[in-house]
């Protein structure tokens, strides 16, 4: 009988410790939210729930959480939840990666903008919501079509460049500005600088005077600070380009089948003195930058200025709230825009600069959501935060700058107002519309270039041959040919 | 007599071990699921281009041509055997002297004191001590520089410039003690019997001698286990340049393990990431095989 009793424990308790193992291993919490078919869900119907993530960032989860306490009151049946799973966004990627392996992902996340959710998510092969037809509807909250709640320019930017649509709806503004130290302007007797060549004069007064403090805290780590003066540049040097390029959809940017028809066609050369004039721009620039520049962060960049061993140092608008509250500079400072690219630096420059920025807190409705067939509801609390006066609440509360229009920026966001014209993107340096791998070889290349590891033949000869090499991959994969005029001939 | 002993039926031995196996059995499903079968799934989408969601095309073995051909994996490839280098040479060489130190203290208490200070520092992320090294090497903030310059070593750029990347991100292991590795050491010196280090006491043998006669041979096969872990450490590095560098300045510190992560994450190339992950595999493997027929222990 013991004998027994002890067979019979050993055997449960393997099957249990089995078990265990694999339920604490393979738990899933994913996708069991009631499949509420969305038409009567909301104020009356059934009850509808749904997730929203993104990474950490100053007041986000308050924020969010504020629209969702706002939203519950006129939409009790809508239950939602908001997780920041992330201290970053290249963190999040790689949590969303493999949420959506395991078909466990969230069924919206708030991402970046532009080309972002189709890079990662679209041409991945998963088919996120397009949002256009939503923006002929009228929004509940506006009494308006929806699309009225935006500037054209502003849509068109959000828009991907790779198939015209509209996958994601960006929420704020994103400005960037340079920083400066003004009790060493004072010290040093320098004005605001509106003209690069001022800039750059400024930047060599400041490293003569040998004070101990480096001009320009940069970094170069990471694509942004590259890809915003690629952007901002262009779009002085080189904007007689558009009417060569856009030839498609006649956007005012580059679609992917456009641009790869312009390498092909040479209309895009890095070797014309315009796109290697930005290069070599860049590469003075980083001159002044602080040493080590090539391997640091935008936060790293930021806290050198903060102690004071910078002058300048790039700045946005996020920044604004932490400066005046936990991370305030313990010195006077200021902001001032890029300044002008004048026609004696670059020959071809229109004078006539754009804003120096980006789309930020982009909303994007995820596979899981239409597969739940809750994508009106979803869309529904999305028009609900961009309406005018949640946007309101969300800028008086975070300091930021809503895309939402009819809008009151808030008060402390003096130093971060856009100054310029709205920007487009028309760079022909970064090599975003050919996707990261493109993008990441140019940064990598010029990593190298401005380090002067390598001279400017070799550094546009590598970059020219990459920029070749994947659009003929490109070319490949979607069957894009001269005959079939890049897939728009049959 | 042992060896004349009837083998049993294979089924007849596993009955009788019946309860081990019903223990063993959830494990190695566990194991058979997480490790084994991410390896055979590496394998097959090594020949296919693959983006993630996106239906796999069968495209044979285009991503190994492709990869054989890539100069930026022979850089990686170049760098990490820098790795190897460092962590199998300097890398064993400190815990044995660590340990042998350790071993030579002459009070129970301080051997204990010594041992749980340089083990204690387990505890702290390696996250974190990386971020130290960064900052660190900052060239403006960081005291590095300060620090060289006593030597007589003006201003470097570290982290950020091409010719000290590499050697910056090596060297952020100082002073190179892995605490697993100091145990397995010091517990192979315990394992010595005092019978024999008595003898040559009695024979007059110094120090040195006794290093290399006695001490020496007796934990090779220690020894050997702690080379072996260190080249599949140094193979697998990944997490130190993905976090102090990126793989930059250009590719000057890209290893094999961050170029994969690299295609997978930011390219969306799984197919080739899976060719990567799975020729490193058997990179890895002939490796150890090599060095398990070419270094020999005293259990051997």
């Amino acid at each position: 009988m013991r004998a027994v009793s002890v067979k019979w424990v050993s055997v449960s308790a393997a099957v249990v410790l089995g078990a265990s193992l694999l339920g604490g291993c393979g738990s899933s919490s994913g996708n069991n939210e009631s499949a509420s078919n969305g038409a009567d869900a909301g104020s009356g119907g059934k009850p509808v729930s749904f997730k929203i993530a993104s990474w950490a960032g100053p007041g986000k989860k308050d924020g969010m959480d504020m629209v969702i306490n706002e939203y519950k009151k006129i939409k009790p049946n809508v239950d939602i939840s908001f997780e920041e799973v992330a201290q970053t966004n290249s963190d999040f990627d790689v949590w969303m990666a493999a949420q959506l392996a395991g078909n466990q992902e969230p069924e919206a996340v708030m991402d970046f903008s532009y080309d972002e959710p189709y890079n990662k998510y679209i041409d991945k092969g998963y088919k996120v919501l397009e949002m256009d037809p939503y923006l002929d509807k009228v929004s509940p909250y506006t009494n308006k079509p929806w699309k009225e709640s935006f500037r054209d320019v502003d849509l068109n930017l959000m828009r991907s460049t790779q198939n015209g649509k509209l996958n994601n709806i960006a929420t704020s503004m994103v400005t960037l500005k340079i920083a400066y130290n003004k009790d060493i302007y004072d010290k040093l007797g320098l004005q605001v600088p509106k003209t690069y060549p001022e800039l750059i004069a400024n930047l060599q007064k400041i490293r003569d005077a040998k004070i101990g403090v480096e001009p320009f805290a940069g970094f170069l780590k990471v694509t942004s600070a590259w890809d915003w003066f690629a952007r901002f540049t262009a779009q002085q040097t080189e904007e007689q380009f558009v009417p060569q390029i856009d030839t498609f959809l006649r956007n005012d940017k580059y679609g992917q089948d456009e641009y790869v028809k312009a390498v092909d066609t040479g209309v895009i050369d890095v070797h014309k003195p315009e796109i290697k004039g930005l290069y070599e721009l860049f590469k003075d620039f980083t001159g002044y930058w602080a040493p080590g520049s090539i391997a640091m962060t935008s936060a790293e960049a930021r806290d050198m200025w903060l102690q004071g061993k910078a002058a300048h140092t790039f700045t946005i608008n996020i920044d604004a709230k932490p400066f005046a509250g936990d991370t305030k500079p313990p010195f006077n400072w200021d902001t001032f825009e890029f300044p002008v690219i004048t026609k004696d630096v670059a020959p071809t420059s229109n004078e006539n600069p754009a804003e120096f920025g980006d789309l930020a807190d982009a909303f994007v409705v995820m596979p899981s959501a239409i597969d739940e067939k809750i994508q009106d509801e979803i869309m529904d609390f999305i028009m609900f935060y961009t309406s005018p006066e949640i946007a309101t609440k969300l800028a008086d509360m975070n300091w930021i700058i809503p895309t939402a229009v009819g809008v009151e920026p808030n008060a402390n966001l003096q130093r971060y107002l856009p100054k310029y014209r709205p920007q487009n993107q028309i760079d022909l340096n970064s090599q975003a519309p050919l996707g990261t791998a493109a993008r990441q070889y140019v940064l990598q290349q010029l990593q190298r270039y401005v380090l002067g590891d390598v001279g400017i033949d070799d550094f546009l000869d590598s970059v020219d041959k990459n920029m070749k090499d994947e659009t003929a991959k490109i070319m490949k994969e979607k069957g894009w040919t001269k005959e079939n005029d890049y897939g728009h001939k049959s | 007599m042992r060896g004349t002993e009837p083998r049993l039926p294979l089924w007849r031995s596993v009955y009788r071990a019946k309860h081990a196996y019903a223990f063993l059995l959830p494990l190695i499903a566990l194991l058979a699921i997480f490790s084994y079968y991410p390896i055979v799934m590496a394998l097959k989408m090594s020949f296919y281009q693959w983006k993630g969601g996106n239906e796999a095309i069968f495209n044979g073995l285009d991503n190994f041509r492709e990869l054989f051909s890539d100069p930026t994996f022979y850089r990686s490839l170049g760098n990490v055997f820098r790795f190897i280098l460092f962590d199998c040479t300097v890398g064993v060489l400190m815990p044995l002297l660590v340990a042998e130190l350790l071993f030579h203290l002459r009070s129970a208490r301080l051997q204990y004191a010594f041992r749980t200070m340089f083990v204690a520092t387990i505890t702290v992320p390696s996250v974190v001590v990386i971020l130290i090294w960064v900052f660190l090497y900052n060239p403006v903030v960081g005291g590095m520089n300060a620090v060289v310059s006593v030597l007589g070593i003006g201003p470097q750029l570290w982290l950020g410039g091409t010719s000290t990347a590499l050697g910056s991100v090596i060297l952020s292991g100082f002073p190179f003690i892995n605490p697993i590795y100091l145990l397995i050491i010091f517990a192979g010196l315990q394992a010595i019997p005092g019978s024999l280090i008595e003898a040559s006491v009695l024979e007059g043998c110094g120090r040195w001698r006794r290093f290399l006669s006695i001490d020496l041979p007796l934990v090779s096969g220690q020894l050997k286990l702690v080379f072996i872990l260190s080249v599949l450490h140094a193979m697998q590095s990944f997490y130190k340049p993905l976090i102090m560098t990126g793989g930059g300045p250009g590719d000057a510190t890209l290893v094999p393990g961050l170029y994969m992560f690299q295609s997978g994450f930011s390219r969306n190339d799984f197919g080739y990431a899976s060719t990567i992950g799975f020729v490193m595999l058997i990179a890895m493997l002939a490796i150890t095989f090599a060095t398990n027929k070419l270094v020999r222990s005293e259990n051997d």
